[in-house]
């Protein structure tokens, strides 16, 4: 067994078919998931069906896992990135707008305090939308997921030189749309 | 750690130290503590920015869609165990290796029962012997027939 792999007790519990693991392997997983593929896709409803998907492996994976060849952390992230690429690939053409054009309407009544928020969340939504694909994924891999930097990498298949650069690139980028130019607009 | 590699890093894992890389983070820590203030600023800077990324919250996955979750896994679960425990009790020449030996036995035992099967009902009655044949007239063998007479 994999010493260093924290998911793997728990994993090899789901490959003997507990419940309770299976339960708890769910309770683990799906907000990482959900996080990763919600970022990636701009859209709840495609990440949770990629979350899905993803699971649907892991359970056919579970009792046949080999511990020690790679963490299962990353074999999940690895998953579920080909799922997100999949998806993004077949709507390439798509406007970046579109991606967040599903967010939540606010609720009636909802405090000031939430409401701004909210907005805030979705400015950044549409921020990481409009980054190119590979900033957008390093910088949800290393930042969001908290991945190391050669966690990042190796599942993106670069170099960390290489993830590096895509990572100031996109945090120069993010850094002028949600920091920079609202002070501008505050000081005219 | 030099000043450049300290803003590079602040660059790209943002300020807090605890996403940059692990082996760098002391050195940073030790960079810090002597205060050079255009780090700080550097810093302050990237700070701001990753609070604004915090604010992209991701929604608590509901109960609904955990519970469909770990129901995939109970449909598939049992379905894989069912298949290991249905392996288990097939007779042992279905499994991958004795199942290609125990068709070549029961193909050799079918050989052989057919052999002692026709041996049995031929009994004693062997071949006529070659010059039987000469004896035994045939079809072609009528001289009667013989269209050389016609």
């Amino acid at each position: 067994m994999n010493d260093d792999d924290p998911d793997a007790e728990l994993l090899a519990r789901v490959g003997r078919g507990e419940p309770r693991a299976v339960r708890e392997m769910v309770e683990r997983k799906l907000g990482r998931l959900l996080s990763l593929a919600e970022r990636l896709l701009g859209r709840r409803s495609e990440a949770e069906e990629v979350a899905q998907e993803v699971f649907v492996r892991l359970w056919k994976q579970a009792p046949t896992w080999q511990p020690g060849r790679a963490r299962f952390d990353t074999w999940l992230h690895r998953v579920a990135l080909n799922l997100c690429y999949d998806r993004l690939r077949r709507r390439r053409d798509e406007a970046a707008d579109d991606a967040v054009a599903e967010a939540e309407a606010d609720p009636a009544g909802a405090p000031d305090a939430l409401l701004e928020a909210r907005q805030r969340g979705r400015r950044v939504a549409r921020a990481l939308a409009e980054l190119p694909q590979r900033q957008r994924e390093a910088l949800v891999l290393q930042y969001y997921q908290q991945l190391s930097n050669s966690e990042a990498a190796e599942l993106m298949g670069i170099g960390i030189e290489a993830l590096e650069s895509l990572l100031v690139r996109a945090r120069r980028s993010l850094r002028e749309q949600l920091v920079v130019e609202p002070r501008r607009h505050d000081d005219a | 750690m030099t000043p450049e590699r300290f803003l590079a890093l602040l660059d790209s894992c943002g300020a807090d130290l605890g996403r940059w890389p692990e082996a760098e983070r002391d050195a940073a820590r030790a960079l810090l503590e002597r205060g050079p203030t255009d780090l700080l600023d550097a810093r302050a800077e990237a700070a701001a920015l990753d609070l604004e990324l915090d604010s992209h919250g991701i929604a608590v996955p509901d109960a609904v869609l955990s519970d469909r979750i770990a129901g995939t896994a109970m449909s598939s679960a049992p379905r894989a165990e069912g298949e290991a425990r249905a392996r288990q009790a097939r007779p042992w020449w279905h499994g991958p290796f004795p199942s290609r030996a125990g068709w070549a036995l029961t193909g050799l035992a079918g050989a052989f029962a057919g052999a002692l099967v026709v041996s049995a009902a031929l009994g004693d009655s062997y071949p006529p012997a070659a010059a039987d044949w000469q004896k035994r007239g045939t079809a072609f063998s009528d001289r009667a027939a013989d269209w050389s007479e016609e």
